[in-house]
């Protein structure tokens, strides 16, 4: 069993290293400096390993000593008093959702399809050295969180941290074998029926959070006659792990190669899936394509084929800030007292909007849509790349990127107005600025989101972001908006500078887009 | 019109793939471009089409620079904008290319020319087959009449009889452009193209039929492509 662990290690480490170098000589300074040699270089893959390895560890106790505290803190916040025996009513509870929701036999993975599939190894030895291996790491990571904690901040002492740690992994080899019959019976993950999975996690998270409430909770000394009962529960199961011989034909079945693509990049194939055209978008208005021609009738089309994903999102946000404006002009009308304080809120700290207007637009996912539903094959036409044709679909998206973004603006713009008017009681033209500037700034940041994807492209063909540069000017955008939060400006002054700012822009990006994303706007 | 390799090299970091290739490809032929896994022959479409950097070469049409609109490229794996309709597609190409296309022809005859049925010219080209969306592919670049048309395994996805179709097709413009043409299956680049060239050892070379019959010419392209320099 031993060399069955060894060997599925050896094979893990080889991917991490190797992903490690991967990244590494993808890196715009690294590239140039390393090569590919670096794969041979034993030197540096003892340096990597010996990296992992510490990496690997550091997580596994920096997770579970988080997880504990996290629980701790939690409590503190829901009950304002911690003490021991809440916090192990709590703990019991979810680690009882841990058991039901969180297998590790029969979860997919990279890992036990390049092990077990590939390379053929045996899966039973394969799944009981994984097993020994999580169990004892758990029980270890979890007793010195648990000692931690009592050293800290409770003080329960080593026994009950003992019979926690013993308690979880015992009720995790249940929970395997509870999996595993689940499977068998009804050839479904438990994980993957979201009506046994919303019910498990419901139940539990109630008898966790709720039976304190209502003074319900189980004593400490009830521990050490659970733990008894849970362990005898987790030999009959693991006596079970050892004698059940099907683990092959089930590793065959869930992980399947579609499964570990999207198991290894969870958010791409996400997104991947967020952006796929939905049926009801499949038959379009013939009338709205009227005495449309060329990059008009294209771009016009891609929108209402699109509707669903593009306006469904702009109309939540529209949805959701119109409940707020709603909440708060009904709030600001029965306190009037309040209504001073909304007025100085909202003028002092207008430039907020800036990271309001920038979080709401939706130029992102817009773009994105573009990318995986459009740009991504029109891309490999040469018609396409051209000076001329990018700059007219450009101009055109632009148009309808901002007509999308103005819906959730034009509510803001109005709630703001509103409050003004009713907590200043008198209506000023500035409100009419405010009202413009909150429009501009949409188109702002459409035009922002559209630039950036076409002077950096960067997606790769599985909705992957592929270029440090973009993550950089987004971080690099917010952290402006984030830096100009606190600039006072009258409304008149704000909307003249925005107005100003959009229009260079403007200029500036066309004159960008039309010189240089002939070289940017491509595949990777 | 010729199209002009000129010292052409490209390396993956230390790997070589091309070294110094030079060749000329001529107007009215189609060239077989055939090579072993990994050979180059993929690389050789991209460097020409822009798509990746090279480390040096340059690549000239008519004794002019090569441009992007030049080429067309008819990719193993057929990328069209599935949100659109076969339709919609054809409608829009043709709209904005209108002052390109020589005698343009009505979209059903577009249609008809890669058999593409009326059930299915309004359907999402989301919906379509691999060799469905390999018919539109190859139809929108015939339509747009490239001087030079690179075409990467194009006809692999098809029935015979559609296979024979695009042959003709292929023939038949061959006239006034530069054809080159990926494939593994010998057969196919024998019965079709007028020259055979292998990128072998990182360099093109044009295989002489001279008075060789068909058996001896297939075994001399295969000898030549065993024949792999350490």
């Amino acid at each position: 069993m031993i060399s069955t662990l060894v060997s599925s290690f050896k094979i893990d480490m080889t991917y991490t290293i190797n992903a490690f170098i991967y990244r590494l000589l993808h890196l715009p300074y690294f590239k140039e400096v390393f090569s590919t040699d670096l794969y041979k270089s034993k030197k540096a893959k003892k340096f990597v390993r010996i990296l992992a390895i510490f990496c690997t560890l550091f997580r596994m106790f920096i997770t579970k000593i988080s997880y504990v505290f996290f629980i701790y803190f939690l409590i503190q916040i829901l009950y304002s008093n911690v003490t021991s025996s809440l916090f192990f009513h709590v703990f019991f509870f979810l680690s009882m959702i841990g058991m039901f929701i969180n297998t590790r036999i029969l979860s997919v993975g990279r890992k036990k399809y390049y092990a077990v599939i590939l390379m053929g190894m045996d899966a039973k030895k394969y799944t009981l050295a994984y097993y020994w291996f999580y169990t004892i790491t758990n029980f270890i990571t979890n007793l010195v969180a648990l000692f931690i904690l009592s050293m800290s901040l409770l003080s329960f002492g080593p026994l009950y941290a003992f019979i926690f740690a013993l308690i979880t992994v015992c009720l995790k080899t249940s929970g395997e074998v509870l999996n595993i019959l689940f499977y068998q019976k009804t050839e479904t993950l438990l994980v993957a029926r979201n009506n046994y999975y919303f019910t498990i996690l419901i139940t539990f998270l109630l008898l966790a959070f709720l039976l304190p409430y209502i003074h319900m909770i189980l004593p400490p000394s009830s521990y050490f006659l659970l733990s008894v009962v849970i362990f005898i529960f987790s030999l009959f199961s693991l006596v079970y792990l050892y004698h059940f011989n099907s683990y092959q034909k089930i590793y065959k079945k869930i992980n399947t190669e579609k499964a570990i693509r999207s198991e290894e990049n969870e958010t791409a194939y996400q997104r991947q899936m967020a952006l796929e055209i939905r049926k009801k978008d499949y038959k379009i208005n013939e009338k709205k394509l009227k005495g449309k021609r060329g990059y008009d009738y294209f771009n016009t089309i891609f929108f209402l084929r699109h509707k669903v994903i593009l306006s469904s999102s702009a109309n939540l946000f529209s949805f959701v800030c119109f409940l707020l404006f709603g909440i708060l002009i009904l709030y600001a009308l029965l306190n009037k007292e309040i209504q001073p304080e909304i007025y100085a809120l909202i003028h002092h700290h207008f430039a907020i909007i800036l990271i309001v207007m920038y979080f709401v637009n939706r130029g992102s996912i817009i773009t994105q849509a573009m990318f995986y539903n459009c740009d991504r094959s029109m891309l490999t036409f040469n018609f396409y790349r051209e000076k001329e044709v990018i700059l007219n679909v450009f101009k055109q998206r632009l148009k309808t990127v901002s007509m999308v973004n103005l819906r959730p603006a034009f509510v803001i713009g109005l709630g703001l107005s509103i409050l003004l008017i009713l907590c200043s009681h008198s209506f000023s033209i500035h409100y009419l600025f405010m009202f413009l500037s909150v429009l501009m700034l949409s188109v702002f940041f459409s035009l922002h989101y559209l630039v950036i994807y076409y002077l950096l492209q960067p997606y790769n063909e599985y909705m992957e972001i592929k270029s440090f540069s973009y993550t950089i000017v987004s971080f690099f955008t917010y952290f402006l908006c984030y830096l100009a939060k606190d600039l006072t400006f009258s409304f008149p002054v704000f909307s003249i500078l925005i107005l100003i700012g959009t229009i260079i822009y403007i200029i500036l990006a066309l004159f960008l887009v039309y010189k240089f994303s002939e070289e940017t706007f491509k595949l990777k | 019109m010729k199209l002009v390799v000129e010292n052409l090299t490209k390396n993956y970091g230390s790997k070589e793939v091309l070294d110094s290739v030079d060749f000329t490809f001529e107007e009215g032929k189609i060239y077989g471009l055939i090579g072993r896994n990994g050979s180059g022959k993929t690389t050789f479409f991209n460097a020409l089409n822009d798509d990746i950097d090279i480390d040096s070469g340059k690549f000239y049409l008519g004794g002019e620079k090569l441009l992007n609109k030049d080429i067309g490229y008819v990719r193993a794996t057929p990328n069209i904008p599935e949100f659109l309709t076969g339709r919609e597609f054809l409608t829009f190409f043709l709209d904005i290319n209108q002052e390109k296309i020589k005698n343009p022809k009505t979209i059903d005859e577009y249609f008809d020319m890669v058999q593409i049925l009326r059930e299915d010219q309004d359907k999402l080209m989301k919906e379509y087959s691999h060799g469905m969306k390999n018919k539109m592919q190859i139809l929108i670049h015939i339509i747009s009449n490239p001087n030079v048309l690179l075409l990467d395994e194009p006809l692999t996805s098809f029935d015979i009889v559609i296979q024979d179709e695009m042959k003709k097709l292929l023939k038949q413009i061959k006239k006034d452009h530069i054809l080159i043409f990926s494939t593994h299956i010998l057969e196919i680049a024998m019965d079709l193209c007028d020259e055979i060239v292998i990128i072998h050892n990182k360099k093109l070379e044009l295989i002489e039929k001279k008075n060789l019959n068909q058996k001896e010419y297939k075994k001399k392209i295969i000898e030549s492509l065993k024949d792999e320099k350490k």
